[in-house]
C-alpha cells in the first residue's frame, strides 16, 4: 500500500493541455492494467511475451501521457505478475495498424478514433478511454467517479471471440449498450 | 461443494486482482467524496472551485472567488462589513450563510458575519465548496441560505500531497501580500503551518455621508461631507494544523484591521480610523473507526471581537445644544468567546443504511466590553469611559445552545439514495425546535442525475440583533424568533463527458420571521416573511482540447410580506439576474490566458426609498499565467474590470445618499513558488 | 355399602406414566415430523435455490453478452449434479437452452421446480428466466430414515415401560401386605408388622407403625382418666351455677329469675309486690352500705313473718322491690288482709344504722290471679303510688283509658274555668317567727268549680302542664296577685315553674305586670329547688334580671331533691323554703331535725331567710322556732284564704 501511495506522488505536478481530473487519471491508471490480466485469452494478445499498454494522446497531452506511463511502469516494476508490462506512448496522429498493443488507453482527442477502434476490434485489443463518451465510439472500458467509483463496459464492443474475461469481472462492471444510449 | 464446482473457472490470481480492484475503487471513492469530486451525486446543491483553477483566473481572495458562484452576490454596509447574498436572501442581516475553514465554523459572534475572512488570499485555499440552500447541515450547524467550506492545503491524502508554497503579490492601492504554507510530516505526526500578511491603502469615493439625511439631527445637515472612505486593509493570519493518529488540532489566529469605511454613525471618518475584527480559534478533534462505528468527538474555543476607534462625528457638531467643537470620537470594544463541543457517531452496520447521530453544545458569551466617547455632557473631545453608564452593548450577553441531530442515508440501489433526518435545537432564548430534512438522489444512468431536497433550517439571532444598547440606529431585542426557512429544491445534472456537465436547479424558499430594523424603527423585529424562488444553471466544459469554459446564470425573484404594515413588496436590494463565466485557454504547457465576466442585474429599492434602482453592471477581468516547470514557479498578471465600469453596492435608506462604490479597474501580479 | 374394588396404585402410576410418555412421544413425533418434513423440504428447495442463485449471474452475463456456448458449458456441468433433473434457460421468452438428465424419467414424479428471473448485470432489466427441475429423492430418503427411527423409539419405549411396571409392582408389594394387617387394627390390639428388618422406606414405615401402636395405647389410657375427672367437675359446676342463677346474692332470697321459673308451675296462685317507699333517699342520706344493710334486715324480717306459710314464697325482684308469691290462692279477703297487715307491720319496724333510727314504709301492689301476675301486680303498685295509697289490688279498672278520660275532663274543666275567670289566687300568710307578725303572703292557685268548690292545684296542675294551659295559669296568677297587692303593703310570693322562666312571653308578661302595678319591691318568686338543674344558666339569668328590678327570690321545697348548696349560692336567692316533707314529721323525726338544722345553719351563714311550710301543729311550730327557722307557714297558723287577713 505504501508503495502505491509513493507512486501516486509522481503524478502530482500539474500540467497544461487538457485539464484532466487528476484523481480520475490516477484511478484509471491503477485499475485498467489490472483488468487486462483478467482476460482468459490474454496470452493471445501478448507482444513478445509482454503486456503492451499503449497510451494514445494528443500532442498537448504528451506530458500527461508520459506521467501516466511512468506511473504504471513504477507500479509494475516490482510486481510479481505473470507477464511483464511495457508502456508504449503513441500520439493520435502516429497511430497505425503497425502499432503494437495488448491494450490501448486513449486520452481526449479532437480527432476521429474510428480507425483505432476498428483496428483494436479486429485484433482483439482491449480498449480503455479516459472519457466515458468514447465508449459510444467503440471503446470497451472507462471508469467514472460517481457516488462510488464505477467501471463502465460497453457490451456492444465486446468481441467475445478474442476477449474472454473471468465471469466475476462482469459482476462488478456497469454495462452500457445501444439501448442505454 | 456445489459452489466450488462453478467457481473453478476463477483462478486464485484473478481473485486477488478483483479484490485489489475493488479496494482501490473504494479508496478512490473516499478521496473523491472528501474532495467533493463527486459533488454531482451529493444530496445538495453544491459548486466546487479548485484553488489552482481560481489562481489561473487571477482571483485575489475568497470574496472574489465567491462572486463566481451561481446565485451569489455581495453587499456591504457602513462598516464595510461585506457579506455574500445567497439567492436573494435577507441582504441586511448577516449570518444567513456560514463560513467554515477546514470544517471549523468561523462566523463571528458579534455580527454572525465573516467579512474578516473574505480577504483570505486565494493561494492559501485548496478548494472552495459552496452549498446553496440550507441543504448542508455540517455537524449540527444550521446554514440558512448557504454554507461555504474553505479547505486549506492542510487537507492531505496519501498519494495526493500538496507541495509547499511561497507567494508574493502586488497590486493596485499599493496592495502587498506575502505568505507561505508548509507541511512537516513523520509517519504518525503531521504538522501544517500557513501564514500570510497583507495590506493596502484602498480608498473609495463616497458621500455625501449620512449627516445629509439628518442621521445626527437636522441642525447638523450642513456638516455633511463627501470624500474618500478609508477601506484600507492590514491583516495577517497564522494557521496551524496538527494530526497525530486519530487526533487533530486546528488553530488559527487572524488579526484583521481595516479602515472605518463609512463610519459607525454614518459620518465619514478619518483616514486613520480603524475597526479591528480579530478571530482566533482552537479546535480539537478525535476521529475513530471501530468496526461499523465511526466516532467523532470535537471540542473547541473561538474568540472574536469588535474593536473600533474612530471619529464618529465631525467638528462643530451640535447635539442638544452641546457643541462638539472638535467632533466626537469613540472607542467601542466587545470581545466574545464561544465554547463548543460535539459528539457524533456514524453507524453503517445495517445493509444499505448509514446512520449518523449526535449532539453539539455551544456556549456563547461576551467576555469584555468598553464603551468610550467624547464627553457628552461638555462637548469636550477627550474620551470618557461610558462602559458602565452608557454601554453600547450588553456586557453580560450569554447564550447556550444544544443541538441534537439524527440522519439516515439509505441506498435503495445503485441508482437511488435517500437522506432523511432532523435537527433539534434548544437555546437560552427562542428555539427553532425540530427541523426535518429529506433528500433524494437518482442517477438515471451515467449521464443523467436528478436530486430533490426538502429541508428546514434557521438562523439564530445574532449578538448585534439581541444585545445592542444605547444606540439610536440599532436597538437589540432578546425576544426575537430565529429566522426560519423551508427550502424546496430540485436539480438536474447532465454529464456531457467526464469533465463537462450542465447543472440546473430550481429553488423555492419560504422565509419566515426575517429580522429587520430601520432608521424609523430601530428595534430589531421579526418584521418580514419572504417567499423566494428562482433557478440556477451552470455549464462547465471545453470547446477544444486546450481550453476550459465555465458559465452560470441565476434568476431569483420573490415577494416579501411586511407583517406590521400588512403589505407585500417585491424583493428589494436583490439582483434578479446574475451571470458569471470564465474562459481559460492553454497555450502550450507553460502559458495560459483567461478572462472572467460577471454581470449583476439591477436592484430595486425598498419601498419608501425614492432613489433610482441600483444600476446593473458587468465587469471583465483578464489574466495571464506563466508557469515555469523546471523551477516550479508561476507568475500571474491580471487586470480586473478592464472597462472601468462602476460597481456599486446599495446603501441603506436614509444613510449615505449615494450607494457604496467599489473599486474600478485594478491590476495584480502574483509570484508563486512551489517546493 | 358396597366394598370398593381394589385398584393398585402402582399400576396406576406406571400406566399413567406410560400413557403420558407415549402420548408425548406420539405428539412430538407428529409435530416434529410435520416440522421436519417441512424443513427437509425447505432444505432441498434451498439447495436448489442456492445452485440457481450461484449460476444465475453467470448465465445472465452470458445471455447479455450473447455467449451461448458459455451457457451450454455451465449447463452441462450443472446437469452432472444427480439431483438436477432438467435445466431450462429462457431469453426474452425464447427457450435457448434445455437439457434433461438420465434420471429425468424415473424421478420426474418426485421433483419440484425453481425459477429465477435473469436480469441484466447491474440493472433491474429482465432479460430471461432460469428454470431448474430438482429431484425430491433426497427428501424422500430423509423422511424414510426419520420414520424408521421414530418407530424404533416407540417400540423401545413400550418394552421399557412394561419392565418398569413390573418392577414397581414388586417394590410396592410389602405395602399391600401391611395394609392387609392393619385392616384389623384396634386400640387395644397389638399387631406385629413384618418387614421391620428391611433397610428401605418399607422398613421405615413398618417401624413407625409399630411405634405408633405403642403411643396410641398409652394415650388412650391417659385420655380415659382425664374424661372421668372432667365429668365430675362439670357436675359440680352445674349445681353451683344453678344456685347462682336463682338466688339473690345480697338477701339470699330467690330472685326475679327464680320467680319466673316458679310462676310457670303455679296454676292457681296470687302475687304481691312490695316496694319500699323512697328507698333512694335512704341510700342518699346514709349511703349504699346502709341501704344494703337495711334491705338485708328487711328481707330477714319478711322471711320471719312468712316462714310458717308453706304456700307463700318470698322473692327479691330488684333493689327495693320484693314479692310474695302465693302457690295457692288464699281467699280474697285473706289475701287483702295479708297485704294490709304487712303494711302495718312494716310501719312498726325500726332499723338502726349507726345509732340512727330509720323507719320505712312500703307500698304494695297485688294480683289475685296468676296469669300475667307480675305485670298486673306491677300496674297495681304504680297506681297505688300515684294515688298515694299504700295498698292496691289489680283490677281491670286500673287501666290507662280511665285515666285518660279523667284527664280530658280536667282539661275541659280547666278551660272552662279560665274562660269564666274562675282561676283565683288564695293567700296564705307567712309569719315572722321573731315577731309572730305576718311577713308576707304566698299566692296559691285555686280553681272554683261549677259547684263553687275550691279545687286544689294537685288535681289540675299536671294536666295544665300537659295541655299547655300552664303559662295561662301563671299569667292569671301573676296579674291577679299583682292587682291584689298593688295597694296593699305586704310582700307576696308567686310560684314559678322552670317552664315559666324559660317562656320569654311569660317572663315579659311578668316584667310588664310588676312594673304596671308597681310591686317589684314586694314580689317574691318561689322557684322549685328540685327543678331547673338542667337549665341552670337560664334560671340564673332570670333571677339576675328580676333582682335588678328589685324583686326577691325564694327557693321552694328546699331539701326535697338533690340539694346543691353550691348552686344555691350562685343563684343569689333571698329565701329558702324548707321542703314540707322534712317539716311535717319534724317533731318526731330526728334525722329531719338534723337536716333542717343544717339547712338553717347554712342559710344563716349565707344571710338567707328560711321558711318552714306545712307546719300543721303546735309541736312542729315549736320545733321550727327552736331550730331558728326565720318564718313559718302552715295550717297551724293559717290556711290559705280567699283574701288577706286584713280584708
Amino acid at each position: 500500500m505504501k508503495k502505491i501511495a509513493l507512486l501516486f506522488f509522481i503524478l502530482v505536478s500539474y500540467v497544461y493541455g487538457y485539464t484532466y481530473n487528476k484523481l480520475l487519471l490516477k484511478a484509471q491508471a491503477s485499475i485498467f492494467p489490472k483488468i487486462i490480466m483478467l482476460d482468459k485469452k490474454l496470452y493471445e494478445k501478448l507482444v513478445d511475451g509482454k503486456i503492451v499498454y499503449t497510451i494514445v494522446y494528443e500532442k498537448n497531452d504528451y506530458y500527461t501521457a508520459s506521467e501516466i506511463g511512468r506511473f504504471i511502469e513504477a507500479n509494475y516494476k516490482n510486481a510479481s505478475t505473470k507477464y511483464a508490462y511495457k508502456i508504449n506512448l503513441v500520439e493520435f496522429s502516429e497511430f497505425s495498424s503497425e502499432t503494437e498493443a495488448t491494450a490501448i488507453y486513449v486520452l481526449n482527442s479532437n480527432n476521429q478514433v474510428q480507425e483505432l477502434v476498428d483496428y483494436a476490434k479486429k485484433k482483439g485489443i482491449i480498449t480503455f478511454a479516459y472519457d466515458i463518451n468514447y465508449l459510444k465510439s467503440g471503446f470497451l472500458f472507462s471508469l467514472m467517479l460517481e457516488k462510488s467509483a464505477v467501471i463502465y463496459l460497453n457490451k456492444d464492443n465486446l468481441n467475445s471471440n478474442k476477449i474472454d474475461f473471468v465471469d466475476s469481472l462482469y459482476q462488478i462492471v456497469n454495462f452500457l449498450d445501444k439501448s442505454s444510449g | 461443494m456445489l459452489l466450488m464446482l462453478y467457481l473453478t473457472s476463477l483462478g486464485a490470481q484473478s481473485n486477488d486482482l478483483l479484490e485489489s480492484i475493488s479496494s482501490e475503487m473504494k479508496q478512490f471513492n473516499e478521496v473523491a467524496t472528501t474532495t467533493k469530486q463527486n459533488e454531482n451525486y451529493q444530496p445538495y446543491i453544491i459548486s466546487v472551485f479548485q484553488g489552482e483553477e481560481l489562481e489561473k483566473l487571477g482571483v485575489l481572495n475568497l470574496k472574489e472567488a465567491l462572486l463566481l458562484v451561481p446565485g451569489i452576490d455581495m453587499t456591504t454596509d457602513n462598516f464595510n462589513n461585506q457579506t455574500p447574498i445567497f439567492r436573494g436572501s435577507n441582504s441586511l442581516s448577516y449570518g444567513q450563510s456560514k463560513l467554515f475553514i477546514d470544517g471549523v465554523s468561523v462566523n463571528n459572534l458579534f455580527f454572525d458575519a465573516y467579512s474578516e475572512y473574505l480577504s483570505f488570499p486565494i493561494e492559501m485555499i485548496k478548494r472552495i465548496e459552496v452549498v446553496r440552500g440550507p441543504g448542508s447541515k455540517t455537524n449540527g450547524i444550521n446554514a440558512y441560505a448557504g454554507s461555504i467550506n474553505v479547505i486549506t492545503y492542510a487537507e492531505d491524502f496519501k498519494g495526493f500531497e500538496s507541495s509547499d508554497k511561497l507567494v508574493f503579490k502586488y497590486g493596485s492601492s499599493d496592495y502587498k501580500m506575502g505568505g507561505f504554507f508548509k507541511t512537516l510530516k513523520t509517519d504518525e505526526l503531521k504538522l501544517f503551518i500557513d501564514f500570510f500578511y497583507q495590506e493596502d491603502d484602498k480608498k473609495l469615493p463616497s458621500g455625501p455621508d449620512g449627516l445629509s439625511r439628518g442621521v445626527l439631527g437636522a441642525s447638523n445637515i450642513p456638516l455633511s461631507r463627501s470624500g474618500d472612505a478609508p477601506v484600507w486593509l492590514k491583516d495577517y493570519s497564522l494557521g496551524l494544523s496538527l494530526e497525530y493518529k486519530d487526533f487533530s488540532i486546528k488553530a488559527r489566529m487572524l488579526e484583521h484591521e481595516k479602515g472605518s469605511a463609512y463610519g459607525i454613525n454614518l459620518a465619514l471618518p478619518q483616514d486613520s480610523d480603524r475597526v479591528k475584527l480579530p478571530s482566533y480559534y482552537l479546535d480539537l478533534d478525535y476521529d475513530k473507526k471501530i468496526g461499523d462505528f465511526e466516532l467523532n468527538i470535537d471540542a473547541g474555543i473561538k474568540y472574536d471581537a469588535f474593536d473600533s476607534y474612530s471619529k464618529l462625528a465631525p467638528d462643530d457638531l451640535n447635539l442638544s445644544n452641546i457643541i462638539f467643537y472638535d467632533g466626537i470620537y469613540g472607542e467601542h470594544f466587545a470581545a466574545q468567546r464561544t465554547l463548543y463541543h460535539s459528539f457524533y457517531i456514524k453507524y453503517d452496520g445495517f445493509d444499505k443504511h448509514t446512520i449518523t447521530t449526535g449532539y453539539r453544545l455551544i456556549r456563547e458569551e461576551t467576555i469584555d466590553m468598553i464603551s468610550k466617547l467624547s464627553n457628552r455632557a461638555t462637548g469636550d473631545v477627550e474620551l470618557v469611559d461610558y462602559s458602565d453608564t452608557l454601554p453600547f452593548f450588553d456586557k453580560n450577553a450569554k447564550r447556550n445552545i444544544f443541538i441534537f441531530s439524527l440522519q439516515d442515508e439509505f441506498w435503495l440501489n445503485n441508482n437511488l439514495s435517500f437522506i432523511y433526518g432532523f435537527n433539534y435545537e434548544e437555546t437560552s432564548y427562542k428555539d427553532a425546535g425540530v427541523e426535518p430534512r429529506v433528500s433524494m438522489v437518482y442517477q438515471l444512468d451515467a449521464e443523467n442525475i436528478f436530486k430533490a431536497i426538502y429541508s428546514r433550517s434557521h438562523r439564530n439571532t445574532s449578538w448585534q440583533e439581541m444585545f445592542t444598547m444605547n444606540n439610536l440606529a440599532r436597538v437589540g431585542n432578546t425576544d426575537l424568533q430565529p429566522e426560519i426557512v423551508d427550502a424546496f429544491e430540485a436539480a438536474y445534472i447532465k454529464k456531457i463527458s467526464n469533465d463537462s456537465h450542465v447543472k440546473t436547479n430550481l429553488f423555492y424558499l419560504l422565509n419566515k420571521d426575517q429580522i429587520y430594523n430601520s432608521s424609523t424603527s430601530p428595534e430589531y423585529k421579526n418584521a418580514m416573511d419572504s417567499d423566494i424562488y428562482g433557478f440556477e444553471i451552470e455549464y462547465k466544459g471545453n470547446i477544444s482540447n486546450l481550453d476550459q469554459l465555465y458559465l452560470n446564470y441565476s434568476y431569483v425573484t420573490g415577494e416579501s410580506y411586511i407583517k406590521d404594515e400588512y403589505r407585500s413588496e417585491s424583493l428589494s436590494n436583490v439582483a434578479h439576474h446574475l451571470a458569471k463565466g470564465y474562459y481559460i485557454y492553454n497555450i502550450g504547457r507553460k502559458l495560459s490566458l483567461s478572462t472572467t465576466v460577471k454581470y449583476v442585474g439591477s436592484k430595486s429599492r425598498v419601498s419608501g426609498d425614492t432613489r433610482e434602482k441600483v444600476k446593473a453592471y458587468s465587469t471583465f477581468d483578464t489574466a495571464m499565467r506563466y508557469k515555469n516547470i523546471k523551477h516550479n514557479f508561476s507568475l500571474t498578471f491580471s487586470i480586473k474590470n478592464i472597462f472601468n465600469s462602476t460597481v456599486k453596492f446599495p446603501s441603506a435608506i436614509n444613510t449615505y445618499l449615494q450607494d457604496y462604490e467599489q473599486e474600478r479597474r485594478t491590476f495584480l501580479v502574483t509570484l508563486k513558488k512551489e517546493f | 355399602m358396597n366394598k370398593k374394588k381394589f385398584s393398585s396404585l402402582s399400576n396406576k402410576i406406571v400406566f399413567s406414566i406410560a400413557f403420558v410418555s407415549l402420548a408425548i412421544t406420539i405428539v412430538v413425533f407428529i409435530i416434529s415430523s410435520k416440522i421436519n418434513k417441512e424443513a427437509f423440504h425447505q432444505i432441498e428447495i434451498e439447495k436448489a435455490t442456492i445452485i440457481a442463485q450461484t449460476i444465475e449471474p453467470l448465465i445472465a452475463v452470458n445471455i447479455y453478452l450473447e455467449m451461448e456456448d458459455k451457457i451450454n458449458q455451465i449447463i452441462l456441468q450443472l446437469i452432472e449434479n444427480p439431483n438436477i433433473l432438467a435445466i431450462k434457460v429462457i431469453k426474452n421468452d425464447k427457450l435457448i437452452n434445455y437439457i434433461e438428465s438420465k434420471e429425468y424419467k424415473s424421478d420426474i414424479k418426485e421433483s419440484f421446480v425453481v425459477k429465477r428471473t435473469l436480469t441484466q448485470p447491474n440493472s433491474t432489466k429482465t432479460i430471461g428466466e432460469l428454470v431448474l427441475v430438482y429431484s425430491n429423492k433426497g427428501y424422500k430418503k430423509l423422511i424414510a430414515k426419520y420414520t424408521n427411527l421414530t418407530l424404533m423409539l416407540i417400540v423401545t419405549l413400550v418394552v421399557l415401560f412394561i419392565l418398569f411396571g413390573l418392577y414397581v409392582k414388586k417394590l410396592l408389594r410389602p405395602l399391600r401386605e401391611i395394609s392387609k394387617l392393619l385392616k384389623n387394627y384396634s386400640v387395644n390390639k397389638n399387631i406385629q408388622i413384618p418387614f421391620i428388618s428391611q433397610n428401605n422406606e418399607i422398613g421405615l414405615i413398618s417401624n413407625t407403625l409399630n411405634n405408633m401402636q405403642q403411643k396410641i395405647l398409652q394415650y388412650s389410657k391417659k385420655q380415659e382418666n382425664i374424661n372421668r375427672f372432667l365429668e365430675e367437675k362439670v357436675n359440680e359446676k352445674t349445681l353451683e351455677l344453678n344456685a347462682q342463677l336463682y338466688i339473690d346474692a345480697l338477701t339470699g332470697l330467690p330472685n326475679r329469675f327464680s320467680m319466673f321459673h316458679e310462676i310457670d308451675k303455679i296454676k292457681d296462685g296470687a302475687l304481691l309486690i312490695i316496694n319500699i317507699d323512697d328507698f333512694k333517699e335512704i341510700n342518699d342520706f346514709f349511703g349504699h352500705v346502709a341501704g344494703d344493710s337495711i334491705l338485708k334486715k328487711f328481707s330477714n324480717r319478711l322471711k320471719d313473718i312468712f316462714k310458717d306459710n308453706e304456700f307463700i314464697s318470698l322473692k327479691r325482684l330488684s333493689g327495693d322491690e320484693f314479692a310474695l308469691l302465693f302457690a295457692q290462692k288464699p281467699p280474697l279477703q285473706e289475701f287483702i288482709n295479708i297485704g294490709e297487715k304487712l303494711i302495718e307491720d312494716v310501719e312498726k319496724m325500726l332499723f338502726f344504722h349507726e345509732k340512727s333510727e330509720v323507719s320505712i314504709r312500703v307500698t304494695i301492689g297485688g294480683a289475685y290471679q296468676i296469669e300475667g301476675a307480675l305485670e298486673k301486680a306491677d300496674i297495681a303498685l304504680k297506681s297505688a303510688k300515684k294515688q298515694q295509697k299504700s295498698f292496691l289490688l289489680y283490677d281491670e279498672k286500673l287501666n290507662i283509658e280511665d285515666e285518660y278520660k279523667k284527664n280530658m275532663e280536667w282539661v275541659k274543666k280547666l278551660k272552662k274555668a279560665i274562660e269564666r275567670d274562675r282561676i283565683v289566687p288564695y293567700f296564705q300568710p307567712i309569719f315572722d317567727n321573731s315577731t309572730d307578725k305576718i311577713a308576707s303572703y304566698e299566692c296559691l292557685i285555686r280553681l272554683i268549680d261549677d259547684e263553687d268548690s275550691v279545687i286544689s292545684p294537685y288535681y289540675f296542675l299536671n294536666i295544665a302542664k300537659k295541655s299547655r294551659l300552664y303559662s295561662t295559669l301563671t299569667k292569671i296568677m301573676v296579674e291577679k296577685s299583682c292587682i291584689y297587692f298593688e295597694y296593699l303593703n305586704y310582700a307576696f310570693s308567686i310560684n314559678l315553674s322552670v317552664e315559666d322562666i324559660l317562656d320569654k312571653d311569660v317572663v315579659n308578661y311578668i316584667k310588664e305586670k310588676i312594673q304596671t302595678h308597681n310591686v317589684a319591691n314586694r314580689i317574691i318568686f318561689e322557684i322549685l329547688e328540685s327543678e331547673g338543674i338542667e337549665e341552670y344558666e337560664e334560671v340564673s339569668a332570670f333571677i339576675g334580671e328580676m333582682k335588678r328590678l328589685g324583686c326577691r327570690i325564694a327557693v321552694d321545697d328546699f331539701g326535697s331533691g338533690y340539694s346543691n348548696f353550691e348552686h344555691l349560692l350562685k343563684l343569689n336567692v333571698d329565701y329558702i323554703k324548707i321542703d314540707g316533707t322534712l317539716i311535717k314529721n319534724l317533731d318526731k323525726d330526728i334525722s329531719a331535725q338534723i337536716i333542717v338544722g343544717t339547712i338553717v345553719d347554712f342559710a344563716k351563714r349565707l344571710n338567707l331567710l328560711t321558711v318552714a311550710e306545712f307546719v300543721h301543729n303546735k309541736e312542729i311550730f315549736e320545733k321550727v322556732k327552736e331550730l331558728n327557722v326565720d318564718r313559718t307557714q302552715g295550717y297551724f297558723l293559717s290556711e290559705p284564704q280567699k283574701s288577706t287577713i286584713n280584708n
